[in-house]
């Protein structure tokens, strides 16, 4: 029953005409494309109709990139959030003492992706690398591995460097949202009698549902489309074994020359993402209802 | 408190996402300009020429800079502005420029399908008059037939510098201390390999992190096994042939089969390309399959230690028993420069190439990098060591150059090859898998190419291939 004024539309168009001009014709423009067969450095297209998708539904590169993406989210979240959390109670609560440590444990976000990767392919290399040296030296050398060489291996060690990029700045996130938390509920609830352990279940979880929402979202829209630390550690490699959705969309641009299909994988992307948001939306609208 | 919550965390959002999304960088950095230059009153605004090179790393990267400061004296209109790019990074990122429509005018190619794919899109200049005038003399300076893998239905695009060739790089003091002489013939390769085997030392060292380097041993093999004759049928999308000589599957096996003996450092696919010739140099592998791009690394003053710049040697890879190929044949690539098709200003660019591959330029080149520069007379006994006349001999020498398959094959085809190197040393994959892989990549690239009306790969196979 609200009454929308022209003049809240002039305002708006500017805006509203930056997003459809770089956001939502690009989106529209890939599945276009989609449908088409061509090389980067060739101008002529071919259509193949729903030829891409056909050839993507029996390709076995896109079920391990799926899977290998389920991985990046599932072990992202249960891995990152948790302890994300326990860093943020913990400085949190003596934030004064612990400035230090906030700093700590933000900083490998500072540092750039590609040289965190090149850094932890250093430690992962097999014959000069850190880990194996570690494992000789203290009599573990059944332990010792390929990392990153190592089919098995590959996804899961880059999904280790991730956690322990991405973990101080989720800390951070939960931080912000746990000093959001009015000081006088933890009084009461101290002069009731309550222990910590208590006091985290029943007050600042609760109130924090929202803002661990957004941070899984972030994480999950994140693991998505992960693709630098893949793309500087192991391209996808070996033999496709780390391979996920962006890095292919990338490799069957520029590596295979496969323009089309890359757009296929993109627009599988995109709706991947758009089932997340709606997912996510429809949690913070029973959330909402709940309030 | 409560009703800032949504507002400061709809702003958390939007900056974590920007932070999480990043933006890969498209651009290239472009070089500076200014500078000491040495040009001193030019009228006007010079004519400024981007060029792209994969020489990023000493001595190359100063040898260019000096070519480019001479050209600048002697033609005070022009200026070049180069921007060195790491190789491996190269190959995608001059794929983007020239795609999106801005490519740089003078850029680095690898010869063979690689060009092919860049000429077929009409992405290249032609410059075939410029190397017909005044009676072929540009032409004529170019070494052996190398001009060959840069021409395509009669027209040549672009002049190959660098001639670059892969050989089995050896540890002299280890084969020593086994007494084991540089074998002839494959059987003689494997029983040196078991000779020089120790838990200390790998017979061979592999950096497969790339995939290409594993690809050089299936190249060779195909080559020995079958001959330059068939793998150009097969390779050629609309070509006759069709990857079912079981030669094919017989190569990739032979490979297997060092996995297999344990011949190879451990793990090649995690490790990369540097750290397997450190461990070469290190004494750690008594042998590593490279090009001769690695001369410089292994030579006193490069990466390995002083003492083991007199320690190495090669030899050509060996000699397959009944193999229907030329068994002397070399392996290896003319690497070179082409110009954009959109260039503005073509006739600058010609004239710096014309500088690039003149005598002086050469021998300047050969000088500081001690590599094999693809011009008459480049190589002397003044500006050379002893390894680079003796690997300009073997040039001249050798029967025929065949190029590796991944510079032959088209591009989505060789991508799988190269990934099935990676699976055949983990065993993920046979290789009859692997080829029936090749083969179902190969015909969907003739579907689209049929489409097209594209032409074939035209490169006529250069003599005989007596076995």
């Amino acid at each position: 029953m609200r009454h929308r004024p022209l003049t809240a539309w002039l305002l708006a168009l500017p805006a509203l005409a930056v997003f459809a001009f770089y956001i939502t014709w690009p989106l529209i423009h890939t599945v276009v494309l989609s449908a088409y067969s061509w090389s980067a450095l060739n101008p002529i297209r071919t259509f193949e109709g729903f030829g891409n998708y056909v050839e993507l539904a029996h390709d076995p590169v896109l079920r391990t990139a799926l899977i290998n993406n389920g991985l990046w989210i599932v072990l992202s979240l249960v891995f990152q959030l948790p302890l994300a959390m326990l860093l943020a109670v913990g400085i949190g609560s003596a934030l004064r003492r612990h400035r230090i440590l906030r700093t700590v444990y933000f900083s490998p976000l500072i540092i750039p992706a590609v040289a965190v990767g090149l850094i932890w392919t250093l430690f992962y290399d097999p014959n000069f690398g850190a880990f194996n040296a570690l494992l000789e030296a203290v009599g573990l050398k059944g332990w010792t591995a390929g990392w990153l060489g190592d089919t098995k291996l590959a996804t899961l060690c880059i999904i280790a460097v991730s956690c322990w990029r991405y973990t101080g700045f989720h800390m951070m996130i939960l931080l912000a949202g746990l000093q959001a938390i009015p000081e006088d509920i933890y009084e009461a609830a101290v002069i009731d009698g309550a222990n910590a352990w208590r006091t985290f279940w029943g007050i600042t979880l609760p109130l924090m549902k929202r803002v661990v929402l957004v941070d899984a979202l972030l994480i999950t829209v994140g693991s998505v489309k992960i693709f630098d630390l893949i793309w500087v550690m192991t391209a996808g490699g070996p033999n496709h074994a780390s391979e996920v959705l962006a890095t292919y969309m990338y490799r069957a641009a520029f590596s295979d020359d496969r323009m089309g299909y890359s757009a296929a994988i993109a627009t599988v992307m995109l709706v991947l993402t758009l089932i997340a948001t709606v997912i996510y939306l429809r949690l913070t609208r029973l959330e909402e209802a709940d309030a | 408190m409560r009703r800032y919550l949504p507002v400061a965390l709809g702003v958390l959002l939007v900056a974590a996402l920007t932070l999480l999304v990043g933006c890969p960088s498209g651009q290239a950095p472009t070089g500076t300009p200014g500078g000491a230059t040495a040009t001193g009153t030019s009228a006007g605004e010079p004519v400024e020429l981007q060029m792209w090179t994969i020489w990023s790393t000493e001595p190359r990267k100063s040898a260019l800079d000096d070519i480019v400061a001479a050209f600048h004296e002697a033609n005070p209109g022009i200026r070049i502005v180069v921007t060195p790019v790491e190789p491996d990074t190269y190959k995608t990122r001059i794929r983007v420029a020239v795609g999106s429509g801005e490519p740089p005018d003078i850029f680095f190619v690898w010869s063979g399908e690689w060009l092919h794919n860049f000429v077929r899109g009409d992405n290249v200049l032609p410059i075939t008059d410029a190397l017909d005038a005044d009676g072929g003399a540009w032409r004529s300076r170019t070494m052996g037939d190398s001009l060959k893998w840069y021409t395509f239905d009669d027209q040549t695009y672009g002049i190959p510098f660098l001639r670059q060739c892969t050989s089995f790089f050896y540890n002299k003091d280890l084969f020593e201390r086994d007494n084991v002489q540089p074998p002839a013939t494959w059987d003689e390769f494997l029983a040196a390999c078991n000779t020089l085997k120790r838990p200390d030392v790998a017979p061979i060292a592999l950096g497969n992190s790339v995939k290409w380097p594993a690809h050089h041993y299936v190249s060779a093999f195909w080559q020995r096994l079958m001959g330059q004759d068939q793998l150009m049928a097969d390779f050629d999308p609309m070509g006759p042939g069709s990857y079912d000589s079981p030669g094919y599957v017989k190569g990739l096996q032979m490979f297997r089969d060092l996995v297999d003996r344990d011949f190879f450092n451990r793990a090649p696919n995690g490790t990369t390309r540097e750290n397997a010739r450190a461990l070469f140099f290190t004494g750690q592998a008594a042998i590593f399959y490279t090009g001769t791009w690695d001369f410089n690394a292994l030579r006193e003053g490069g990466e390995a230690p002083p003492e083991f710049a007199d320690a190495w040697d090669w030899f050509n890879f060996p000699a397959v028993p009944g193999g229907d190929g030329n068994q002397q044949a070399l392996h290896g690539g003319a690497d070179g420069y082409v110009i954009s098709s959109k260039t503005a200003h073509p006739e600058a660019a010609v004239k710096f190439l014309q500088h690039l591959n003149s005598l002086e330029s050469a021998q300047s080149f050969v000088d500081q990098c001690r590599e094999l520069v693809l011009v008459n007379g480049s190589v002397t006994e003044e500006n050379a060591d002893e390894h680079l006349l003796r690997y300009a001999r073997e040039v001249e020498a050798a029967p025929t150059i065949v190029p590796w398959a991944d510079t032959l094959m088209a591009r989505s085809v060789a991508e799988t090859l190269l990934d099935g190197c990676q699976a055949l040393i983990d065993a993920s994959m046979t290789p009859e898998e692997i080829m029936s892989s090749i083969r179902a990549r190969q015909a969907e690239v003739k579907e689209r190419l049929e489409k097209l009306g594209g032409s074939s790969m035209e490169v006529e196979t250069p003599e005989d291939e007596a076995g």
